[in-house]
């Protein structure tokens, strides 16, 4: 199976984005000092940040109510399966990271230079910084198979919860299930590993599938 | 919601030197002021106010205000780490001195996260606060195995323990690490607070936790409080 790659320049986040984050919902009263701060991680974020993202599609075998079957043996469980995947013929698995500066930068502010307020503005730069180069490398995936005639489904990942087949509940696809899913990726090294408590690292990097569907007019 | 205020130290002039003043010592503990904090704390220990002084009546009232605001969400915690900042330039220079003239620490504190989680940002904050609030904290950082809070809270003669776990996939290590502390036989001798994005009171309960610390200054009152408890004394 071929392991693609992707990757962007880091995207800019803003200082009000940031400051919002940490509830002020009045971003123009801000005091200076803390404004200042966040700015100034608004382009520090963008030399610690590099997008790289791994993907690998493989074909589905079955879906029942509770588990999804891949060619080659993983077998993925959660009964948000059958809202969100039920009709697709493979599974897109990815795993996207900013990379490993901005985690050390952030502890090193912490630790050493004792600036904790740039600490947790950078680290929450970060944050914003994984969650939109996820959804761009989103629109990447959507537009590359859109180009090749098959859609994609809502994207899911494993430690997160679903809206329940029926009724008003919710589900949750167990987190430990990252295991199958860098499984996936088989032997191929990937710029993010999986602790064996399912930690990934860099601390700020993403996985998840997307079901792939024929899609037709 | 009414703006918390200031509490001035009843008596604080006894206690300081002729034409002493500690307001704009409060001030640059509340607005943040590191450096003018630092220089502030400097003059007091050159005219010879005595260290604890300096603690109780020069720096913890500006701590404590923002704290209360804090709890009040009239201020956040980009706000407290400043004051943070600014209480631990001024603290750089006092615990030596707080040292030598043996006085304690308010309690001694061990802070990790629990074993498999790698997060460290949200105890890192709350280490320094506790730190500011008194608490000499020993930080065992990430990824930290039951057996190790266990040596470090002996080593140490540990009055509370704190750990943090941000997944749900380590949460429940937080037990595991409650029920070591048991097996032990050292359960009676510390407090053990939890915290972390996953974890509720309903978890604090579930898992023989004494309290749980929903954010940094919940955590702070909350060992401010449990350690006027008395515990079992360490061997």
């Amino acid at each position: 199976m071929l392991v693609k790659s992707w990757t962007c320049p880091p995207p800019r986040i803003t200082a009000d984005r940031i400051l919002r984050v940490h509830k002020y919902r009045d971003v123009s009263s801000i005091r200076p000092i803390i404004r200042k701060a966040a700015e100034e991680v608004t382009e520090r974020v963008l030399d610690l940040a590099l997008p790289d993202a791994r993907y690998i599609h493989i074909p589905i075998k079955s879906l029942d109510n509770r588990f999804l079957k891949l060619e080659h043996g993983i077998t993925f469980e959660s009964e948000a399966f059958q809202r969100h995947l039920t009709g697709c013929d493979h599974l897109l698995a990815f795993v996207m990271t900013i990379g490993p500066a901005l985690d050390e930068t952030v502890m090193s502010l912490v630790e050493d230079a004792f600036e904790p307020l740039e600490a947790l503005f950078l680290e929450t730069a970060g944050w914003l910084t994984i969650e939109r180069a996820t959804k761009l490398f989103a629109t990447h995936l959507k537009a590359e198979y859109a180009s090749l005639g098959y859609k994609l489904s809502l994207r899911m990942g494993p430690g997160y919860d679903y809206p329940a087949p029926i009724g008003d509940g919710r589900v949750t696809w167990d987190l430990w299930q990252q295991k199958e899913l860098f499984e996936m990726f088989g032997e191929k090294a990937l710029p993010v590993t999986l602790s064996e408590m399912c930690a990934m690292s860099p601390k700020m990097s993403r996985s998840g599938v997307f079901g792939i569907t024929k899609k037709f007019n | 919601m009414s703006d918390p205020e200031l509490k001035i130290p009843e008596g604080w002039e006894e206690r300081a030197v002729k034409d002493w003043e500690w307001a704009t010592l409060w001030e640059a503990v509340e607005e943040g002021d590191h450096g003018y904090a630092h220089e502030r704390v400097k003059e007091a220990i050159d005219v010879g106010i005595d260290p604890r002084v300096i603690l109780d009546d020069g720096l913890f009232p500006g701590f404590n205000v923002q704290g209360e605001r804090f709890s009040e969400q009239i201020i956040f915690i980009p706000e407290m780490l400043i004051t943070a900042r600014a209480m631990k330039a001024g603290l750089a220079l006092i615990r030596p001195l707080l040292a030598a003239n043996d006085e304690k620490p308010l309690g001694t504190f061990i802070m990790g996260t629990v074993l498999g989680d790698m997060h460290d940002i949200g105890q890192s904050i709350v280490t320094i606060m506790l730190e500011n609030a008194g608490f000499e904290v020993i930080n065992l950082g990430t990824d930290v195995h039951p057996d190790r809070f266990i040596e470090a809270a002996a080593e140490h003669n540990a009055d509370m323990i704190g750990f943090s776990a941000l997944l749900s996939t380590t949460v429940y290590y937080q037990k595991v690490t409650i029920d070591e502390f048991v097996k032990a036989g050292h359960r009676d001798k510390v407090h053990i607070l939890i915290g972390g994005a996953p974890t509720t009171q309903e978890w604090a309960d579930e898992c023989g936790a004494d309290g749980w610390g929903g954010d940094a200054m919940l955590a702070v009152n909350l060992a401010r409080k449990l350690i006027t408890e008395k515990r079992a004394a360490w061997a």
